[in-house]
């Protein structure tokens, strides 16, 4: 027995940093990395600029806000179509309030009373959805079928099929302001020195493989440095970005440290060994897509406040551009494996590309085909690394 | 004779280093019918693997000659065109297409009668439905050709698998079990149907019912630890000799000495009963007790409701339930296991890789997750180096052997793995342990380490309820055994002088057993 354990100890102390051990979270980097530098070259050096890439981080925080709770969902083996109706939804119930019922006029707690309205309106259909799914156990597929259509016919009921516009001020901030570039590097330092601290005890603990430790110092201080040159040289952190990373660390922070996240990795793992090892399934499950619903509220508040409005067409197609980044994050769709670290990267990838083309021109046509080829790429790539 | 049907020379197996077969031969010839038979875990199933092609030549040691020729398949399908035909214990068919569709598509498609290999050939239901009519009433099958397959008796269902070998020109037809789950009066029927076509094919019929053994074949096969330690013929050998060759060594018993359980039961179950949603009866008036520290098996035949008491008592058996539960005293209505682990009532289903682990997850995973609310920390937070140091503690006293707790279960011996599992529902120090199948496809060795933890748990005052389908083990294990038939409790046995044979007479419904 004691030779057991000295084994285990052995392989705790001594895991070194293998590229295959990290090739999956290497290799979307480097695919970032090198996207950006051909964006760059090709752009003639607009691509890498504190402005594009304070730009880029504003364009990705609504795929960023849906994909957060996409990965949930597919963790537990499901998936949830209904996330770009959702999100017209509750958006455009944002604008309306803000328009017709005149919250505008009150300022912040108009503007307060709006976004909640927004996630309330998302986490009641998530809730419905989660129901549907957990205590009826009908497929997510079909139920979240049902809820896109439904979303979306409410959306043209209630705004009457026309765009409901300007929204007021206050709410409109939520797009266009900033976190002061002063407090934006204090924040980024701060966050910096956190993780450093975590990590350094880790280290001095042994708590973890040392490869793991290495891959997010590296990680934190290649973002803390991005963040800094980008923001820091550029106006500050948008709102919406700070909102979208806030939900991906609580994200990641759930998934790793509470039974909720545990409980939702043995779901999608064995649905019967979960539920004979008591997990609460149902209650998870429903608690996934409540959550999945309110973060597609969050998301169509922060999607009307970008265009300062709201469309009856909103986020149409944004439940696939969550899926993809989830998948190309390396999360199975057979659930149980996957982490919102990855589907971070994935959404980078996206985004990357979407900024990335439109910036040296490639017509959104052959944008669209160019995304889709990417995505059968790199599920292809994460099954091939997965084999072997 | 002249040379055999089937030659098998020195095949050898291994898994993980493990040897399944070792070096196994012997000879079957024309027109024999040939009885295999060995413990679980002899390699029996291996060796019918192999000679069905689910394992391609070329992943196991040693030639398989059939017909005079080496045998070289690469997939089932081959292995059903050379001649093999194997009838798993688990039947292979389509169970809601009719007896005339699965007899005749797994082949070309012969939908007018005359054999296609076009994708798009029409299909002529009657002159195809007649045909399969035919070669059911040519074999003297009792069996409607146009019935689904699904509303037939598991019986009639063999029958057409043996209809669906002999189609396909078997010479050599291989029964895995065939027995398990059928009446007296059908198990009689299987075997005039099998004595009447022993003109036309060679059989190796696999069990471990001996008086079945003795009364069909001609020579018994003795596999051992992975070994053909003996061949023996029927008319020179008994029953004796063929246990004392499966088993190795002189059959001991380790003598339970009786003990006393007085006190009152922990768990106490009157007169359940238990109804399918298509209200066919599973259980019916089963009423037991078990007090703590007490090992209760429940032995029975396939389909004798053993797994299903376990998980009616537990609530997750479909179907509704009457009857009473008491725990600790207190009437209880568990409705999931949830609820019944937070009386401390852990349970270990039988199928691990379907219903216990999660096989992509690590050990520690594995053994934490029912008892996450133990590792709290203030916050309400999962404590991680907690964990750690339970998942470590957990490893060290079932004896896990494995070099690192992250690694997935998916990895680890079949033994490792129901370790893990019983460590899973020990973290929570349940009062009463339900164990179905606890060493179900373990190696001999691991069986003895998850014995003595058993043992062990249940010295420690834990109730154990355990259902196996092996009595050896049920007699190693048992302070008392509870015999089930079609549902019914045939007779509770105090494990003291008990022999396997008792057991079985109860378990076949031949004798009424005396309650105690």
């Amino acid at each position: 027995m004691e030779a057991v354990l000295e084994r285990l100890k052995m392989k705790t102390s001594n895991s070194k940093l293998s590229w295959k051990t990290y090739q999956r979270e290497i290799i979307p980097v480097l695919v970032i990395v090198l996207c950006a530098l051909i964006f760059d070259a090709w752009s003639g050096g607009a691509f890498i600029t504190p402005r594009n890439l304070s730009n880029l981080s504003r364009q990705i925080c609504v795929n960023l806000t849906l994909a957060v709770g996409m990965t949930l969902v597919i963790l537990t083996s499901g998936i949830d179509l209904s996330v770009g109706s959702v999100l017209a939804l509750s958006g455009m119930a944002a604008a309306i309030s803000q328009v017709h019922w005149q919250w505008a006029s009150s300022g912040l707690v108009g503007a307060v009373f709006s976004f909640g309205l927004a996630i309330a309106v998302g986490g009641l259909s998530g809730a419905t959805t989660g129901m549907a799914v957990s205590r009826l156990k009908i497929t997510p597929f079909i139920v979240s079928l049902g809820m896109m259509v439904i979303a979306r016919g409410l959306t043209l009921i209630i705004s009457s099929a026309q765009a409901v516009a300007p929204l007021g001020d206050t709410l409109g901030r939520l797009s266009s302001d900033y976190v002061s570039p002063q407090i934006s590097f204090v924040l980024l330092l701060g966050i910096a020195g956190l993780g450093l601290g975590v990590e350094v005890l880790r280290w001095v603990k042994q708590s973890a493989p040392g490869g793991d430790i290495a891959k997010n110092l590296f990680a934190i201080l290649a973002l803390c440095l991005l963040g800094i040159y980008t923001f820091c040289n550029y106006r500050g952190i948008p709102y919406m970005v700070f909102i979208s990373v806030l939900c991906a660390l609580v994200g990641i922070f759930a998934l790793k440290y509470t039974r909720f996240g545990r409980f939702i990795y043995a779901i999608g793992g064995n649905r019967e060994a979960a539920e004979l090892s008591g997990v609460p399934v149902a209650k998870t499950l429903w608690l996934t897509y409540f959550l999945m619903g309110c973060l597609a509220g969050l998301a169509g508040v922060m999607d009307s406040a970008r265009v300062n409005g709201a469309v009856p067409s909103a986020g149409e197609l944004g439940e696939l551009d969550a899926i993809a980044a989830v998948v190309i994050g390396g999360t199975s769709l057979m659930g149980g494996m996957g982490t919102i670290g990855g589907t971070v990267l994935g959404v980078l990838i996206m985004g990357t590309l979407n900024n990335g083309m439109s910036l040296v021109g490639v017509s959104e046509h052959y944008q669209k085909v160019f995304k889709g080829l990417v995505i059968i790429l790199a599920v292809y790539l994460d099954l091939r690394s997965k084999k072997k | 004779m002249s040379s055999p049907l089937l030659s098998v020379s020195k095949v050898s197996k291994s898994f993980d280093g493990i040897f399944a077969l070792r070096e196994v031969s012997f000879e079957i010839f024309e027109g024999e019918c040939i009885a295999l038979v060995g413990e679980n875990g002899a390699g029996k199933s291996t060796l019918m693997k192999i000679l069905s092609g689910v394992w391609p030549s070329g992943k196991y040691g040693g030639d398989v000659f059939f017909e005079g020729k080496k045998l070289a398949l690469k997939s089932p399908v081959e292995g059903r065109k050379s001649g093999i035909s194997i009838i798993h214990q688990e039947l292979c068919l389509f169970p809601k297409l009719s007896v005339a569709e699965n007899l005749f598509l797994t082949e070309s498609f012969p939908y007018d009668g005359t054999p296609s290999n076009k994708l798009f050939e029409r299909v002529h239901w009657k002159a195809f439905e007649e045909k399969a009519q035919c070669l059911m009433d040519e074999l003297g099958f009792d069996v409607e050709a146009r019935a689904i397959v699904e509303d037939l008796s598991v019986a009639k269902r063999q029958l057409v698998e043996i209809a669906r070998a002999f189609h396909h020109k078997a010479r050599l037809l291989i029964l895995d079990e065939p027995t398990s789950a059928l009446s007296q009066v059908e198990v009689e029927h299987l075997f005039r149907v099998i004595q009447r076509m022993r003109g036309q094919m060679t059989f190796i019929y696999i069990s471990h019912k001996l008086d079945e053994v003795f009364e069909l074949a001609d020579r018994i096969i003795v596999l051992r630890d992975g070994q053909a330690v003996t061949s023996l013929k029927k008319s020179e050998t008994d029953a004796a000799q063929v246990i004392r060759e499966m088993v190795g060594r002189p059959v001991h018993l380790e003598e339970k000495a009786p003990k006393d359980f007085d006190g009152d039961p922990i768990l106490k179950v009157n007169r359940l009963s238990h109804e399918s949603d298509s209200a066919k009866t599973i259980l019916k008036e089963v009423s037991f007790e078990v007090c703590s520290g007490e090992v209760l098996g429940i032995s029975g035949l396939m389909g004798s409701g053993r797994s299903e008491l376990l998980r009616s008592i537990l609530g997750i058996q479909p179907g509704t339930r009457t009857g009473e539960v008491w725990f600790e005293g207190n009437k209880v209505n568990w409705e999931n296991i949830s609820q019944a682990m937070e009386d401390k009532v852990a349970f270990v289903p039988e199928d691990r890789k379907r219903d216990g682990l999660f096989l992509d997850h690590g050990i520690d995973f594995n053994l934490t997750i029912a008892t996450l609310d133990q590792n709290l920390s203030g916050t309400g937070t999962l404590a991680l180096s907690e964990e750690k140091k339970r998942v470590k503690s957990l490893i060290e006293r079932l004896g896990v052997k494995c070099f690192d707790f992250k690694s997935p279960v998916k990895v680890l011996s079949g033994g490792n793995q129901q370790k893990v599992l019983l460590g899973k529902v020990v973290a929570l120090s349940p009062k009463v342990l339900m164990l179905d199948e606890p060493t179900r496809g373990v190696d001999i060795g691991a069986k003895e380490e998850i014995y003595t933890i058993i043992r062990q748990l249940a010295s420690e005052g834990m109730a154990v309820v355990l259902v196996s389908s092996e009595l050896p083990e049920l007699l190693a294990l048992s302070d008392r055994i509870m015999v089930l038939r079609e549902g019914k409790v045939m007779g509770e046995l105090q494990n003291h002088k008990l022999t396997q044979e008792k057991i079985m007479l109860l378990a076949a419904g031949e004798v009424n057993g005396s309650r105690s």
